[in-house]
């Protein structure tokens, strides 16, 4: 029997002896990723709290209320007068936003000082204040637009400026600007990198013998075949639970890649060979499962920050572009984004090749450690 | 045991212990400046875009000099086409493509419709494709507002303008939305790796002693070391990174100390329940990334399917972000946070009770524990 297939046999059986160890690749992930799917599954945030401080009594202010009624990502969960008392449902976090409409709004007077609707949205929770600034001002221009040409009709008063051209924005891979395709995207691969990189350090950990491989490395004679023998049910088992979420999100909440999601699968494999790479070098190195897991906790877990998917690192300091350029998880990410809008295949063949470098490195980084182990001992 | 040896002893070993005080302590210090650091330009800056101008008028070299100026965007080629804006889109060159069509300024002149600009962006980047759009629509509104002005368009006649405020964080700062929320994961996760590890290799090594004051001392030995890191946070790194911090002290001062009793209680309970401290951190640690998201800061709480919020109020994190967030950085009162106080001290009996009955009756039996 080769050295791969005796790890492989070695871990498999090592698996279905420790319920706990199979539990972290099979229940642990299941629980993780139905939680965040139930999470995401009810599309975009709908219902967020919206305070009205009217000061204007009017029909034109009880139009604005209405066309903010309307609007399904907001709820109007109070009408007064008073702000102070607005402000304190956004800190009670029962607002996300509070919308004042001024006396005079529906008067149709021009004045030395022009009107203005202000909303005021809480940025201390940023994706979401920014979702409801951005309907309350759609649902707020428009009513104020469509109100101004019944009162142009009538009184001859032209209320607005001038139209503008209209700016037509597409999103490329995501034309409903969903949220919930654009988290999905980044939550299941993320939270499957850390989960990897914790299961594969603690499988190789159990070979420690006094802070060192050496004595598992002349066991095994090939250390190479047996790392990939120990690591394969874990990489394979990482990307079957990937794949499933991607079929989740493609089949049963109905987003699409406009490129390959077959392409995806293989980068998503690139990324579970590179996490158990750096997972064995980590253990080499610190000959502890305890300081690797929290070496782990630190590269895998922060990840997804490194990555750029929400603050894009152009512009970023030094040292977090380095780091970033460094992790495989942000090359993973820039892979499947890229999917998502359908780049060429040459493109995707240059991230992958990256990718693919970090299973080469890490992975001839920890051998070479584990046979200078081996040489020393002997 | 007294409470005080059992309070001494539990300090002195998460100190002392590498494993432990690698991470209570030296990773609480270094996430301070770690986590931030992908965030610290606040901002979405330079992010490269394709120009096609078929108009070539003033005002389309006017729209293109305003977003030359504009810092959340580069112009990173003009280019006479849209075959050849795509093809640099679908190679990565660029993030998004504008395009500002042929009649342009004719258009603007006579208010026509259908004078429309087009803008492309890589929406699977949700957050940055709207920030960006935002800026560009917004440097498009003020040329072709200016030219309006120049043709007397518009002039004389009253406006009501929609004006967004943000709140709080007024700069719409990415570090000061991301790190305030994630730091109370940082705190409990490092603290509920400490306390679990702490107790399961106690338990292992048959090293635990049973009896109520024991409990309490070790509980209130873990809450300690939380309660600093929680001032640390809160007091020191939060003004060295200039986040906005501070905006009730009294109530942040009785709130960290119970966020603090919670996670360790729910520490101590884990440790009483795995075979090890490798299996307390093999557990834990993959739970950082969806106890982030469970916080409901990046996706909100009244969003989630009812299981899914029942399942967040569960964890401490999630409580503990509607608290931190609004004292610090929102300055709400103790009054304004009860609901989320209220599920905290619920939490706290509920794990503390659990981990008594695990750690702290002398007649029970937990495998691996010294009785």
């Amino acid at each position: 029997m080769s050295g791969l297939r005796r790890a492989l046999w070695a871990e498999l059986a090592h698996l279905a002896r420790d319920r706990f160890d199979l539990a972290l690749l099979t229940v642990l992930p299941l629980l993780c990723l139905v939680v965040m799917g139930g999470m995401l599954s009810g599309g975009s945030p709908k219902g967020l709290g919206v305070m009205i401080v009217d000061q204007d009594h009017s029909a034109a202010s009880r139009g604005v209320i209405r066309a903010i009624e309307a609007s399904d990502a907001v709820r109007v969960i109070g009408v007064g007068s008073d702000l102070a008392e607005a402000f304190a449902a956004v800190r009670q976090e029962r607002a996300v936003a509070v919308v004042v409409l001024p006396s005079g709004l529906g008067d149709g007077r021009a004045r030395a000082v022009p009107r203005a609707v202000e909303i005021f949205y809480q940025t201390a929770f940023l994706s979401t204040g920014v979702l409801a600034s951005t309907r309350l001002q759609l649902a707020v221009a428009a009513e104020l637009a469509a109100q101004a040409t019944a009162q142009a009709g009538l009184g001859g008063v032209r209320l607005l400026r001038a139209p503008l051209p209209g700016v037509q924005v597409t999103l490329l891979g995501n034309p409903g600007a969903s949220l919930e395709w654009y988290l999905g995207l980044l939550i299941g691969p993320a939270v499957l990198h850390l989960l990897i990189a914790v299961t594969t350090a603690a499988s190789l950990g159990r070979e420690l013998e006094d802070g060192s491989l050496a004595a598992w490395a002349r066991r095994v004679g090939n250390p190479a075949a047996a790392l990939v023998g120990r690591f394969l049910p874990h990489v394979a088992l990482g990307m079957l639970w990937l794949c499933l979420w991607l079929l989740w999100l493609t089949l049963a909440q109905g987003y699409r890649f406009d490129g390959a999601i077959t392409l995806v699968a293989v980068g998503g494999a690139l990324l579970f060979v590179g996490t158990a790479a750096v997972s064995a070098l980590l253990i080499a190195l610190t000959g502890e499962i305890a300081t690797s897991l929290s070496a782990s906790v630190i590269y895998a877990g922060s990840a997804l920050a490194y990555s750029g998917a929400s603050l894009p690192l152009t512009g970023g300091i030094l040292f977090a572009r380095v780091w970033s350029s460094v992790l495989p998880l942000t090359h993973f990410v820039a892979l499947e984004m890229d999917q998502a809008i359908g780049v060429t295949l040459a493109t995707w063949a240059q991230q992958a090749a990256v990718l693919a470098l970090v299973p080469l490195l890490a992975g001839g980084a920890a051998l070479l450690v584990i046979r200078r182990q081996a040489r020393r001992a002997a | 045991m007294s409470f005080r040896r059992a309070f001494e002893g539990a300090l002195l070993e998460i100190l002392r212990t590498r494993d432990l005080v690698a991470v209570a302590v030296i990773s609480v210090l270094f996430y301070a400046f770690y986590y931030p650091a992908p965030y610290a330009h606040q901002v979405v800056e330079r992010l490269p875009i394709a120009v096609v101008d078929a108009d070539h008028s003033a005002l389309s070299r006017g729209i293109l000099q305003q977003l030359a100026a504009a810092p959340e965007v580069t112009i990173a080629a003009e280019v006479p086409d849209m075959a050849a804006a795509t093809a640099l889109a679908r190679t990565r060159k660029v993030e998004g493509i504008l395009l500002l069509p042929q009649g342009l300024a004719s258009g603007v002149a006579s208010a026509r419709p259908g004078a429309g600009i087009a803008l492309w962006l890589n929406g699977a980047y949700l957050l940055r494709a709207e920030g960006v759009g935002k800026s560009i629509a917004s440097a498009i509104a003020t040329v072709v507002q200016q030219r309006l002005a120049g043709l007397s368009l518009g002039q004389g006649v009253p406006q009501i303008s929609v004006i967004p405020r943000p709140l709080f964080n007024t700069t719409e700062g990415y570090r000061d939305y991301v790190f305030p929320a994630v730091a109370n994961v940082i705190l409990e996760q490092t603290l509920l790796f400490a306390v679990a590890r702490l107790i399961a290799e106690r338990r292992r090594k048959g090293l635990w002693v049973r009896g109520g004051r024991a409990f309490a001392g070790v509980w209130a030995g873990c809450a300690t070391i939380g309660t600093l890191a929680g001032g640390l946070y809160f007091g020191l790194v939060f003004w060295v990174q200039d986040i906005p911090h501070g905006g009730n002290l009294p109530a942040l001062a009785l709130v960290v100390p119970l966020f603090a009793a919670t996670v360790s209680a729910l520490g101590m309970l884990v440790g009483s329940l795995v075979r090890s401290g490798d299996d307390a951190l093999k557990l834990l640690i993959p739970t950082s990334i969806p106890f982030v998201f469970l916080s409901g800061f990046a996706w909100p709480l009244v969003a989630m399917p009812l299981w899914v919020q029942a399942l967040a109020w569960t964890i401490p994190v999630t409580p503990a972000t509607h608290l931190f967030v609004p004292l610090n950085q929102m300055g709400a009162s103790l009054g304004e946070v009860r609901g989320a106080l209220a599920v905290l001290v619920a939490q706290l009996a509920c794990f503390g009770g659990l981990a008594a009955l695990r750690l702290a009756r002398r007649g029970a039996i937990g495998r691996g524990a010294a009785v």
